[in-house]
């Protein structure tokens, strides 16, 4: 898809250009106000651009030259919303029904129990949304969009009003529905740890514009990127597999390529695949294996790149899998570290944050 | 105390009078009330105050410039002589004509209120699931604004059963066509029929109270099923 808007509001210009994939998921990130939001609501048609262009697949949605303009009802974007805006007035079932039965019934791709299975929603199917938790509701209006067999389906924070225990319930679920519905989305927040547990196709946006667009590992080495990525907490996102549990210790070992991580206790049978995310700001690097010291993970890698970023020093190393440090100018004179060094990246296990992959 | 078969004939001439009144209203005001609540033009003060007229003004005023624009002389009665219909002052026509205007606030403005109140996020995700705007205001916007439409239909029957002065001027006092129970009350009154004034009186008061009770006790529990 190709998407060009143009728009002035007051002192807010927006000027984006990106050409995305027309299949998986990408994910938009930046900081509040750098226009993800309105980029959304300018694809489903619920703010017109000043000028520009979209063209979803071969179907021109939006042309201002041309004076093309599809109304919202008839774009078959779907969107889900922070707030979930599940119809107060209809049960469960009814809402998931909403969009689904104003398709003619070839353009129906998914089946009401397909989508109840794969959000596992059939016990709520009679209830009015008054009586859902913020996950149910959110689940719910995953359902509802995706029922309405949507081209594109548009996420726009939807994990923003759930507390990080529901984060880690849905998060899961949107992976399952990227993977098993082959439905586009686009995925805006502002926690690069929830866009890579479900991409690493990213766009960033900056002030209205477009910082970088393309797989992370690449775009994270402009030293805008950076800086923007760092200044909004950087996390780092691996892809690991159970290899142990040790409960009354309380952690579960996880094997990332071949290095053992312990990370708190999940509940997940062993060889099960998780993705894992550790903050920069909480990696330590040292030269050599670390003796008597209470830090349980300590990969050992090689550094591919140093940047500085203001006052900090990311530094990215490969432990078989890309890791970013964030450490002070001064750590990084004391360590005497370059490119190609040796380093040991030192990790708490309590720092880990796991989400499983269902 | 009992009611005489004219008493009757004007009680139910009354009802089929509000009746029309309240269905037509609906039709008309609904739009016109969804207008007001979303528009930003210019116009919408002028619209306001115009709806919002027979509010203040004595009914006897409105009545009187019906009767003088739909008489054989005025601008739309001369018209429809011209088209060969029936001029509309003392018939029943002209009443639910009349009684359109007179009522018109009543339904407008609770149903403006209860559309200004609508969440405009639930219009915006029902359109995004396909719904064109017309399916979004009968599946959406209907059935959480129904606290409204019962206001607006209740204040607006009751009120046009209340009418006096409106019908007075421009339906006169036709027994079966224009002599509403208003109408029948006063005449009573007039020929010192205290007993019977007393008896269709009580009724409309009865009538009143109870649809009143009805809004004010009964309302608030309908709206927390939505």
């Amino acid at each position: 898809m190709e998407l060009r808007f143009h728009h002035q509001r007051q002192s807010f210009t927006l000027d984006i250009e990106a050409t995305l994939p027309d299949h998986g998921a990408v994910g938009v990130y930046g900081a509040s106000g750098a226009g993800k939001s309105t980029m959304l609501a300018m694809m489903a048609g619920f703010i017109q651009p000043d000028s520009g262009r979209f063209n979803l697949g071969a179907d021109c949605l939006f042309d201002s030259a041309h004076g093309i303009n599809v109304p919202v009802h008839l774009r078959r974007i779907g969107m889900v919303f922070q707030d979930s805006r599940i119809f107060p007035h209809l049960t469960v079932q009814d809402n998931l029904h909403y969009g689904f039965k104003l398709l003619a019934t070839k353009d129906r791709r998914f089946s009401l129990q397909q989508i109840v299975d794969l959000l596992e929603i059939g016990h709520l199917l009679a209830q009015k949304p008054h009586q859902l938790s913020g996950g149910e509701k959110q689940r719910v209006a995953l359902g509802r969009a995706l029922l309405a067999s949507p081209r594109l389906l548009l996420l726009d924070e939807p994990l923003a009003s759930l507390d990080v225990r529901l984060k880690r319930q849905i998060l899961p679920f949107l992976r399952r529905i990227k993977d098993e519905t082959q439905t586009p989305m686009v995925y805006v927040s502002h926690a690069l740890d929830e866009i890579l547990y479900l991409t690493s196709q990213i766009v960033m946006l900056d002030g209205g514009k477009v910082l970088a667009a393309g797989a992370f590992n690449q775009v994270i080495h402009d030293e805008r990127v950076l800086a923007l990525a760092q200044s909004l907490g950087l996390e780092n996102v691996l892809h690991a597999k159970i290899a142990a549990h040790y409960p009354s210790q309380g952690y579960t070992v996880v094997m990332v390529d071949t290095q053992a991580v312990s990370i708190p206790p999940v509940d997940a049978a062993i060889g099960s695949e998780v993705s894992i995310s550790v903050a920069a700001s909480n990696l330590a690097l040292s030269t050599h294996r670390a003796e008597g010291i209470s830090i349980q993970n300590q990969l050992a890698g090689t550094v591919t790149s140093i940047q500085q970023v203001g006052s900090k020093v990311l530094v990215s190393v490969d432990v078989g899998a890309e890791l970013i440090a964030e450490i002070t100018a001064k750590a990084l004179d004391d360590l005497k570290i370059t490119q190609g060094c040796k380093v040991f990246c030192l990790f708490k296990t309590q720092g880990v944050y796991a989400f499983l992959s269902t | 105390m009992h009611l005489s078969p004219a008493d009757i004939q004007a009680i139910f001439l009354t009802l089929k009078l509000a009746s029309v009144v309240t269905v037509i209203l609906l039709l008309l005001a609904t739009p016109l009330a969804w207008w007001l609540a979303r528009t930003s033009s210019k116009s919408k003060g002028v619209i306001s105050a115009v709806v919002a007229l027979p509010l203040v003004l004595p009914p006897t005023v409105l009545g009187f410039y019906f009767l003088l624009a739909m008489g054989p002389n005025g601008v739309i009665g001369g018209l429809m002589q011209q088209l060969g219909w029936q001029a509309l002052p003392f018939t029943f026509a002209g009443l639910v004509v009349a009684s359109v205007f007179y009522s018109l606030p009543f339904m407008v403005q609770p149903l403006q209120n209860a559309f200004e109140a609508l969440d405009k996020n639930l219009l915006d995700a029902a359109a995004n699931l396909g719904a064109s705007v017309m399916h979004r205001f009968v599946t959406i916007a209907v059935p959480l604004s129904r606290a409204g439409f019962l206001t607006a239909i209740i204040l607006t029957f009751v009120h046009t059963i209340g009418e006096f002065g409106v019908v007075l001027m421009i339906g006169g006092n036709i027994p079966g066509v224009t002599r509403v129970a208003s109408v029948q009350i006063y005449d009573h009154v007039e020929a010192l029929e205290y007993m019977q004034a007393h008896a269709l009186s009580a009724v409309m008061l009865v009538f009143s109270f109870v649809v009143l009770l009805f809004i004010y006790t009964l309302r608030p529990a309908h709206k927390n099923i939505n």
